[in-house]
């Protein structure tokens, strides 16, 4: 098996229950915004997507501690990557937010190693082919979004900014509680109690 | 088949892109062989998706969008050509560290001490144990060593902290692609190598 690194990981199952109608709406424009560049090189479509998600990710690198002219280049280079890998995006396998999120982290982590000068690496593993999974359950993404939309918002804020400091950063568990002025282990446990919940909950949806 | 994933922790960095460089590609290996693993990563990229959508804002500079749809058709540049370590498992040379011990270094942070190597023991070698300070992480590419929590095979993952006891032994020939954060002390066999790999 030849093992490209760095690609995006495979995304979430499908199922067949219902989503309300107006987050299926916004779902969907975000989607299809990735699909009419995908298909017909629509620069409206990208113009929108420019629009809602750059100030977002320039937002958060900003917060992780880039200059507001880095975080600015980081943003317009991942939008140009949106515009360049939509072809890659596939809505039945994941939420086209999730999509944009892991182009961003990419750039981010991309130019984090420009910086360094770490090499990328590409190898095999050999190992026995995996058993197909029994009877897939099925999740529609755009469902999970929306329960996980709900649950972050009863997040308390302590576990959110440690889920956000994680983001985009290679700053080590004992770099965040230095900015967080917190012990280790508190940021450890922050950590993994957020992690645990969240991720019961998509385990719960499947 | 996998026995031994990644903890939560790690597992979210990655998602999020929180992991240094040779630790992020120690941990796509084992998640481009593990199943569990991949759909975990993607359940935090779900997570890492709203995360985005519900974010701040930060004002942009007047011309962003006019640049961003200029660049729209320029010609991309050409992606680096990744280190092959396939065929440095098999050819090139290895630095001995002791009996049936080799290291290979893929990439050195003086300033960190960051690193990533590959690690070759031969069938019954002890491996470096790493003293406590810094933090390892190591995938199994070929072969298969043993320690206190079993055996580990191709796919397999191994993470080690300040609280990790084990004695990692060869149980046949075997590959490991390994990255460090931080200075490491290697106690026993290896211990008199450290200066050549500077770490
Ligand atoms: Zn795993």
């Amino acid at each position: 098996m030849l093992v490209a690194v760095e690609t995006r990981s495979q995304s979430l199952p499908r199922s067949r229950k219902p989503v309300t109608p107006e987050r299926e709406a916004e779902a969907w424009t975000t989607a299809s915004h990735i699909v009419a560049i995908a298909e017909r090189a629509d620069r409206s479509a990208f113009t929108l997507l420019f629009a809602r998600y750059a100030p977002r990710i320039k937002a958060i690198l900003m917060r992780r501690g880039a200059s507001a002219a880095a975080a600015e280049e980081l943003a317009q280079e991942a939008m140009l990557n949106v515009w360049r890998k939509a072809d890659s995006f596939d809505p039945a396998r994941g939420s086209a937010e999730a999509w944009i999120f892991t182009i961003a982290r990419n750039v981010a982590i991309d130019a984090r190693r420009r910086d360094r000068g770490v090499p990328p690496v590409a190898f095999e593993i050999e190992m026995s082919p995996e058993p197909a999974p029994l009877g897939d359950a099925v999740v529609e993404a755009a469902q999970v979004s929306e329960r996980l939309r709900i649950a972050i918002r009863t997040l308390p804020e302590d576990q959110l900014e440690v889920i956000r400091q994680s983001f985009f950063e290679d700053r080590s568990h004992g770099e965040i509680a230095e900015a967080l002025h917190l012990p280790l282990g508190t940021v450890k446990s922050r950590l993994r109690l957020a992690m645990a919940r969240l991720r019961g909950l998509v385990g719960d949806l499947k | 088949m996998i026995r031994h994933h990644p903890n939560e922790e790690t597992l979210g960095l990655h998602a999020f892109g929180g992991l240094k460089a040779g630790a992020r590609l120690v941990v796509s290996a084992h998640i481009a062989a593990c199943r569990e693993c991949r759909d975990a990563v993607a359940a935090l990229e779900a997570v890492a998706g709203v995360v985005l959508e519900t974010a701040e804002t930060a004002p942009l500079a007047p011309d962003a969008l006019a640049r961003a749809l200029e660049q729209l058709d320029a010609p991309v540049a050409p992606a680096r050509t990744p280190i092959d370590v396939q065929a440095l498992m098999d050819k090139g040379w290895w630095l001995p560290a002791a009996p049936g011990l080799w290291f290979k270094p893929l990439s050195r942070r003086v300033d960190t001490g960051e690193k990533l190597y590959l690690l070759k023991a031969k069938a019954g070698v002890p491996l470096p144990e790493h003293g406590h300070n810094g933090y390892e992480r190591l995938v199994v590419l070929k072969g298969t060593f043993g320690d206190h929590d079993g055996l580990y095979g191709p796919g397999d993952f191994a993470e080690c902290d300040e609280s990790t006891v084990h004695e990692p032994f060869a149980k046949t020939d075997c590959v490991c692609l390994a990255a460090t954060e931080g200075p490491l002390r290697f106690s026993g066999v290896a211990r008199w190598v450290q200066p050549f790999l500077g770490v």
